[in-house]
């Protein structure tokens, strides 16, 4: 029996859902989401049906704003992009390549990668410096020499303005710097892909505009695609097209031209 | 095990350095009394073996044949019969080896055999002045004596004529130490030595021995075998053959090849002293408990740290995790903070131990208990160091294993939802 998306509810509705066969995305798509669901929850009273059949393309050098009320599933999404959790059904692609084939190794090494975390805690490493908080993916991916670490790291600090700042202690910096050395953190392995949850969720005024000025640079260079989700609709506005998500379904996707500087 | 791992876990050890210390000092504890202790109990049990085997000889054969059940109830009754014994009087024949020359050349001739000597023995009553005690007496051939037996070193007076002196003065008396201070007597003493059918006669102190093995010294005497035959009224007989042979390791497999081609029956000094050495096993057992318990709770330390650890730094997995460590990267960083916790422990452990032992070994002061000594006997053995570093990191590993595979399966988007 053929059902409407609109009518998929709770996790029994997949069960007898019959699903049209997947659309693929086009060859240029860099991250792609076909019917993607996912069910949250350990056991059936508190499971639930938290992303209901999302369809998603996204393109190289896009930065996508992710808007919705709480507990719309925007962060869920986000881990699911990003390679951090498995779908309950559909199929995520990046690069043209389905997650869902891969064994949990070779998902780490895309994380590792092709993929950049950006959450609203910096979860910076305390034993660590910032320059070796940076470092540690790089050294995961063992391609550069330790000094090339080093020096990458250096030159990621510079970018986001605390280039004086490398061999600090992570817990000797403000709470905007902590945040600005995450994202150089999560750029460390040049990825394709940045996502960040909501990365001024902790921040003042003047320290978003800093990170927000920061994801737009980025973004400019236009070799990496940005999803940034948040709750604050002026963050979002620096974005050139904006998603909202409404109870585990996107119930608007906008461009809009980009904001002044 | 990779650097970064490697690195993580020191870092994070580094972070707490005071439950690092307390964890690795417990660890070293547990080393260190495993090996003292069985430094102390192995020191005791090699004196003793060494006292009895060098003291006693390796095998003795003896007259009686081995007979486990009284065959003749068989011969009586027939096989498969239930018989109510209520008494049965023991056989009074004297306990003698029949032809012992060509026995003593028999077993000679095996081959590791070293010495062989002839022993008769009986019991003594001894007297000196007004005291008087009941001793063992052994009557041996000397020349033979003191080949299979250390008994020739340990004369402490009198030493000068050695056992030979036993040879040139008629009916002298080698006494035990304790034997001499029971009575009161001194060498060249002559004292009154009776036999068990009464037979009397004075004879002269010649020696005074120790062998250190207490009960030895106190009821122990030698004579010569033909002054001792007589005195036991056991003319002509000899009641063992004490042998000594290459290796008292062998003395099992030695014993039951002489006692198959004599038909007499012969024991080592394994099967001699049985209850000492089943206090031994048990005494090893007690050491091995006392210090598994110790090693347990340093374990447990080692294993409540790394839970610590763990919970304190899951937002750091989640994130480790989210920018490409694997499980592996995460279960080993935790695995070597225990091993680190470990190897330093054991190590420290080493040092310590070898710190007690030398410092009992200062200590000088008479023992007399089972054996004698001078302070407290310790024999350092580097398998015990090389078992108690092996089962402290083996248990350290454990203890280290189960929060890190813990810590290792934890699933990122849990912890990141505030859910784990
Ligand atoms: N561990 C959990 N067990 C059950 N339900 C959960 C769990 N975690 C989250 N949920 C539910 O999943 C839904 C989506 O959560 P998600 O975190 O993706 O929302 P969100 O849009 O990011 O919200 P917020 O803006 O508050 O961060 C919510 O309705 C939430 O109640
Ligand atoms: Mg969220």
């Amino acid at each position: 029996m053929t059902q409407s998306l609109a009518q998929l509810e709770t996790p029994a509705d997949l069960a007898d859902y019959t699903w049209p066969e997947i659309v693929p995305p086009k060859d240029d798509t860099l991250l792609a989401s076909r019917q993607l669901c996912k069910v949250i929850g350990t056991n059936l009273s508190n499971q639930s049906l938290v992303l209901k059949g999302l369809d998603l393309d996204i393109h190289r050098g896009e930065f996508v704003s992710i808007v919705g009320a709480s507990g719309s599933g925007k962060s869920s999404l986000l881990y699911l992009l990003g390679g951090l959790d498995r779908p309950t059904h559909g199929e995520i692609s990046i690069n043209n390549q389905p997650l869902s084939t891969m064994p949990d190794a070779t998902l780490t090494a895309v994380r590792n990668q092709t993929v950049g975390f950006v959450f609203q805690f910096h979860f910076l490493l305390p034993e660590f410096t910032s320059l070796e908080n940076i470092m540690i993916p790089m050294q995961k991916m063992g391609v550069r020499s330790r000094r090339e670490c080093s020096d990458h790291a250096a030159e990621l600090l510079t970018t986001v303005g605390l280039g004086d700042k490398a061999h600090r202690r992570t817990t000797d910096l403000s709470g905007g710097e902590q945040q600005r050395v995450a994202i150089a953190r999560a750029l460390a392995n040049d990825p394709d892909i940045l996502l960040a949850d909501e990365p001024t969720g902790n921040l003042d005024k003047h320290n978003s505009q800093n990170v927000a000025r920061l994801f737009e640079e980025i973004a400019a260079q236009g070799q990496r695609t940005i999803l940034m989700v948040t709750h604050d609709p002026h963050m979002a506005e620096h974005a050139h097209r904006i998603i909202t998500l409404d109870d585990g379904r996107i119930v608007e996707d906008h461009r809009h031209t980009k904001k002044a500087l | 095990m990779n650097s970064l791992q490697f690195n993580l876990a020191t870092r994070y050890i580094l972070r707490r350095r005071r439950q690092t210390i307390i964890c690795m000092l417990g660890v070293a504890i547990g080393v260190a009394i495993f090996i003292a202790m069985n430094a102390m109990m192995k020191g005791f049990e090699v004196k003793f073996i060494d006292e009895t085997v060098e003291g006693s000889g390796h095998a003795i054969v003896k007259n009686e044949p081995r007979e486990t059940v009284a065959p003749f109830l068989d011969k009586v009754y027939g096989p498969n019969t239930t018989v109510d014994l209520v008494r049965q009087k023991p056989q009074d024949k004297v306990a003698k080896i029949r032809n012992p020359e060509k026995v003593m050349h028999v077993i000679r001739h095996l081959p590791g055999v070293v010495a062989a000597a002839p022993t008769v023995t009986g019991n003594l009553v001894i007297s000196y002045g007004n005291k008087e005690t009941a001793v063992e007496v052994q009557g041996i051939e000397p020349r033979e004596a003191v080949r299979v037996t250390s008994i020739g070193d340990k004369i402490v007076e009198g030493s000068e004529g050695g056992f030979e002196r036993l040879n040139s003065t008629a009916n002298g008396i080698l006494l035990g130490d304790g034997v001499a201070r029971l009575v009161g007597a001194k060498l060249f003493d002559t004292i009154i030595v009776t036999g068990p059918t009464g037979t009397r006669t004075t004879s002269r102190v010649v020696g005074i021995f120790s062998t250190g093995v207490t009960p030895v010294d106190y009821t122990r005497t030698y004579m010569l075998l033909r002054d001792a035959q007589v005195l036991l009224d056991k003319q002509n007989i000899v009641s063992e053959i004490t042998v000594k042979g290459d290796n008292p390791e062998h003395a099992r497999a030695l014993a039951a090849q002489i006692e198959e081609i004599t038909g007499l029956k012969t024991e080592s000094w394994q099967e001699q002293n049985q209850n000492f050495l089943s206090i031994f096993v048990v005494q090893q057992a007690i050491t091995l408990i006392i210090c598994g318990a110790i090693l347990l709770v340093a374990a447990f330390g080692v294993f409540n740290i790394l839970t610590m650890s763990v919970m304190e730094k899951i937002n750091d997995i989640a994130i480790m995790r989210s920018y490409g460590l694997t499980r592996a990267d995460v279960r080993n960083a935790f695995v070597l903070q225990g091993l680190m916790i470990g190897i330093i422990g054991a190590l420290l452990g080493t040092g310590l131990a070898a710190t007690i032992i030398w410092a009992i070994r200062q200590l000088k002061f008479p023992v007399e208990g089972l054996v004698k000594a001078q302070g407290i006997l310790m024999a350092e053995r580097p398998q015990d160091y090389l078992t108690a570093v092996i089962s402290a990191l083996i248990i350290t590993f454990i203890a280290a294993f189960l929060p890190a595979n813990r810590a290792a399966r934890f699933n990122p988007v849990d912890i990141l939802r505030g859910r784990h």
